[in-house]
């Protein structure tokens, strides 16, 4: 029915609170449960700290509350309390980050380290892009990403909690996701991607693709190949296009249309 | 369809009343009543009348889905159009029910369809409703009208897109506050391009964007509708142009205004606000400026409600919105407009009938928000006040006795002091005089909720003065199980009480079992239940569902959380496994 061009729940999936430097180890385990594949989630045997989960969501109860007798419980502990509905306090606050007109903040937590930084994820526009500015902030190495080993062979591994509450491996889900049926035409849908990348793709046509631009909207079919956006009518391409990457116009020379 | 039966004689002396009385005067005065509670006393005369009641029957109330099978439903009352369902207990809203609880309205749908039903409108709260339900109401119901979910949970967009597909004769779709899992916008495309019959359309509770053009080609051709309640995405500039299309609207949700206006956006969209006479109820308004809310102005002078719960206003703000709404009867605010807000509200809202007050940011402890002196302010300036809901940092026994005092007329009377157990802040007593004052002096009071530090004392009195009183909630209070007692041994028109996390125990629970005949339900989480106590209950009331769930890993004599309601359907058929009907 619907065709999203990647995958993934949310907006912008990056709706993270908090981003965690970790020590490897704790995602070195998670190739052994192979179910978890399916929804984006690898297991994690770090463990968090307590602070932080009890803060994020009190609806999360850390311990029993049951115990009338006892001190009365402050409100970060209990289930359900205040009453109010989780409809609300999600769509009001957005967990510790303030989206401001500027940008997303997200707090930064690197084990060990006494304090925590702040990133604006808006800032980025692409994994490589914000694992060199964690690198450089904190005066460490990250390298590289692979669908397969994640961040294995190097010595921290980027990690996030999604709007779930779950530990996510930074890098897994696309960085943001279009729903192709909003749009009815490809310039309608070539204005949105200009303003989401803050970059500029111009006027499409059939002789020479999208030249003079700096970049080029292409996109992967159903048999796998890297087509250029704009060839074929749009309701066939909103049925065949599985991902959408905008290239740079050096890169995109080989699709031979440019 | 005719009532069976010509005034037959029965034992009562009615009879002759019955068999005087001609079938199509019946019929005719029956039409006209509409309130539930009277066609529950005209189906108790006799025989007679109960036929001719049920027969007339389009309109059912069902404030516990458990209480009743839908096949009871739909043998008695064959010839309904439109059916309210509740579901889960209220607490489910704030995760004290574990999911896959129950209360799948497709069971209801599948007898509705059976039976051939002609079914108009359904509305259901804190039911899970699943898409394929959603689909089967779309393709089952030819006549199907009004679709209204609150507070519901497991279905996607995608059910919202069958209903759009197939329901051709949709006047109302409201979608609120419920638990979707929202894959795209993509559904409000799916409504035909001449389907033109909406009054209502309320999709605020949706993040995906939606094709704006579909909408407004939507909102051009239902000339007809009355409610508009967008989403997030729709902009200013969006929203002048759907109300340039739709002046007639009395009700409007707006998106996000968060862009800045040009002079010449700006002023259109005023002209748009101008040209809406009608509007009663406004709310949405998002991350709104005050540079935002001028343009609204023009609207604002025959608003009854305006809902500011989702904008986090200043005093000055509210204020300058409140003085161009003269009329206004209800107010919804969140706390970051303060006690000066709150101020503004007791000068300039002397029609106010009810306030709610919501909390912005529950996760820290803010120095601002609201304290009593707020709410002393409102009582002051709003005599006419009935409903409140109120969550604050602190309050004290005198500000709720003057409050009363000014504000006599209250039904509904809701107070959250947010910590739990808090005590007057000002004299360290507990709250107990607060609540005395409130049920003392307000006599028609139908509904409250109490809360901070409290003692067996506010029960006693609860239980002797609150006559009216339907609905009580208590969380953390109370001394010993004589406190619940008194409730149960008072309060006449009892007919929901939930309590959680107070010394209440067997003893409490078995006190009552005789007022539980009359209660729709009873609902008590991390007291001091035990199995034992539930199970004596269930044996000394039968008739009763006495239902525990069970948690991992939880003593096994407790019963953590009991559920108790009447029901004529006998135990549930189609419990999860861990809740236990005893």
């Amino acid at each position: 029915m619907e065709k999203p061009v990647n995958y993934g729940g949310g907006d912008l999936h990056l709706e993270a609170t908090e981003l965690r430097l970790g020590l490897p180890g704790s995602d070195g385990h998670e190739k052994q449960s192979s179910a978890s594949v399916k929804n984006n989630k690898r297991t994690s045997t770090e463990a968090m700290t307590e602070e932080s989960r009890s803060k994020s969501n009190s609806n999360v109860s850390d311990g029993r509350n049951g115990n009338p007798d006892g001190d009365p419980p402050t409100k970060a502990q209990v289930v359900g309390w205040p009453p109010i509905r989780s409809y609300r306090r999600n769509s009001f606050q957005p967990k510790k980050t303030e989206i401001d007109g500027a940008g997303m903040y997200v707090k930064v937590s690197l084990d060990g380290a006494p304090y925590l930084r702040k990133v604006d994820l808006k800032v980025y526009k692409s994994y490589p892009d914000l694992l060199k500015a964690l690198e450089s902030m904190f005066k460490l190495t990250i390298g590289q990403y692979s669908e397969r080993e994640g961040y294995n062979g190097s010595e921290y591994a980027p990690t996030y909690e999604d709007k779930d509450g779950d530990w996510m491996l930074v890098g897994d889900v696309p960085w943001e996701k279009v729903d192709l049926k909003v749009y009815k035409s490809y310039p309608d849908l070539l204005k949105a991607l200009e303003s989401m990348f803050k970059l500029t793709i111009g006027q499409y046509s059939e002789r020479e693709g999208y030249n003079g631009s700096e970049y080029a909207p292409t996109y992967e079919d159903k048999d796998g190949d890297w087509m250029l956006v704009g060839d074929v009518p749009w309701d066939m391409f909103i049925s065949s296009c599985k991902r959408l990457r905008i290239m740079k116009a050096s890169e995109a020379r080989g699709l031979g249309c440019l | 369809m005719d009532p069976k039966g010509k005034g037959s004689p029965d034992a009562s002396g009615l009879a002759r009343v019955g068999s005087t009385f001609p079938d199509e005067v019946m019929q005719i005065v029956l039409a006209l009543l509409n309130s539930h509670r009277d066609r529950s006393s005209v189906s108790l005369v006799c025989k007679n009348w109960y036929d001719a009641e049920r027969f007339s029957r389009t309109h059912v109330f069902i404030g516990n889905c458990y209480s009743v099978s839908p096949e009871i439903v739909t043998r008695r009352f064959p010839n309904i159009r439109k059916v309210t369902l509740k579901g889960k207990p209220r607490f489910a809203d704030f995760n004290l029910v574990p999911p896959n609880w129950g209360a799948d309205i497709r069971s209801w749908l599948l007898v509705f369809a059976a039976r051939n039903l002609c079914l108009e409108e359904l509305r259901l709260k804190r039911m899970t409703v699943s898409d394929e339900s959603l689909k089967f109401l779309s393709l089952s119901f030819p006549n199907f009208k009004a679709l209204s979910l609150l507070h519901c949970d497991g279905f996607s967009t995608d059910g919202l897109a069958a209903i759009a597909t197939h329901c051709m004769n949709l006047a109302e779709l409201d979608i609120q506050e419920n638990d979707i899992n929202d894959k795209s916008g993509s559904w409000l495309s799916c409504f035909p391009e001449n389907f033109s019959s909406l009054e209502v359309l309320n999709f605020a509770n949706l993040r995906n964007e939606v094709n704006f053009e579909a909408l407004d080609r939507l909102v051009s051709r239902c000339k007809s509708l009355k409610v508009l309640k967008v989403n997030k995405n729709i902009s200013a500039e969006q929203l002048k142009r759907l109300l340039v299309h739709a002046p007639q609207l009395t009700e409007l949700g707006t998106g996000t205004f968060l862009q800045d206006l040009t002079s010449c956006q700006y002023s259109e969209l005023e002209s748009a606000f101008n040209k809406c006479k009608n509007l009663k109820t406004l709310s949405g308004l998002s991350e709104v400026t005050a540079l935002h809310l001028t343009p609204l102005y023009p609207a604002c002078t025959n608003l009854i409600f305006l809902n500011l719960s989702y904008s986090a206003l200043k005093d000055v703000q509210l204020a300058k919105l409140l003085v161009r709404c003269p009329c206004l009867r209800r107010l919804w605010v969140l706390e970051t407009v303060g006690d000066k807000g709150l101020e503004a509200v007791g000068s300039n809202c002397p029609m106010l009938e009810d306030l709610r007050v919501f909390p912005a940011d529950t996760f820290e402890d803010i120095a601002h928000g609201v304290t009593e002196s707020g709410f002393v302010s409102v009582s002051y300036g709003c005599p006419r006040l009935r409903y409140v809901l109120y969550f604050c940092q602190q309050m004290t026994n005198a500000a709720v006795a003057t409050i009363v005092h000014n504000c006599p007329n209250f039904t509904h009377f809701r107070l959250c002091i947010m910590n739990p157990c808090q005590p007057d802040y000002q004299t360290n007593e507990p709250m107990d005089k607060a609540f005395c004052a409130v049920v003392k002096t307000c006599a028609k009071l139908q509904r409250l909720a109490v809360s901070g530090l409290l003692t067996d004392v506010t029960f006693e009195s609860i239980g002797r003065y609150a006559k009216s009183l339907k609905t009580l909630s208590v969380a953390f209070a109370g001394s010993s199980d004589w406190g619940m007692q008194c409730v149960l041994g008072g309060c006449p028109k009892l007919r929901k009480l939930e309590i959680r996390d107070c010394p209440f125990g067997n003893a409490a629970l078995l006190s009552g079992f005789k007022k539980y005949d009359s209660l729709r339900s009873l609902w008590m989480s991390d007291c001091k239940v035990t199995m034992n106590g539930c199970r004596l209950l269930a044996k000394e009331r039968p008739w009763l569902n006495v239902e525990v769930m069970k948690e991992e890993g939880s003593n096994e004599s407790r019963a953590n959380k009991v559920y108790v309601y009447r029901s004529v359907a006998g135990p549930r058929r189609d419990a999860p496994p861990f809740v236990l009907t005893l």
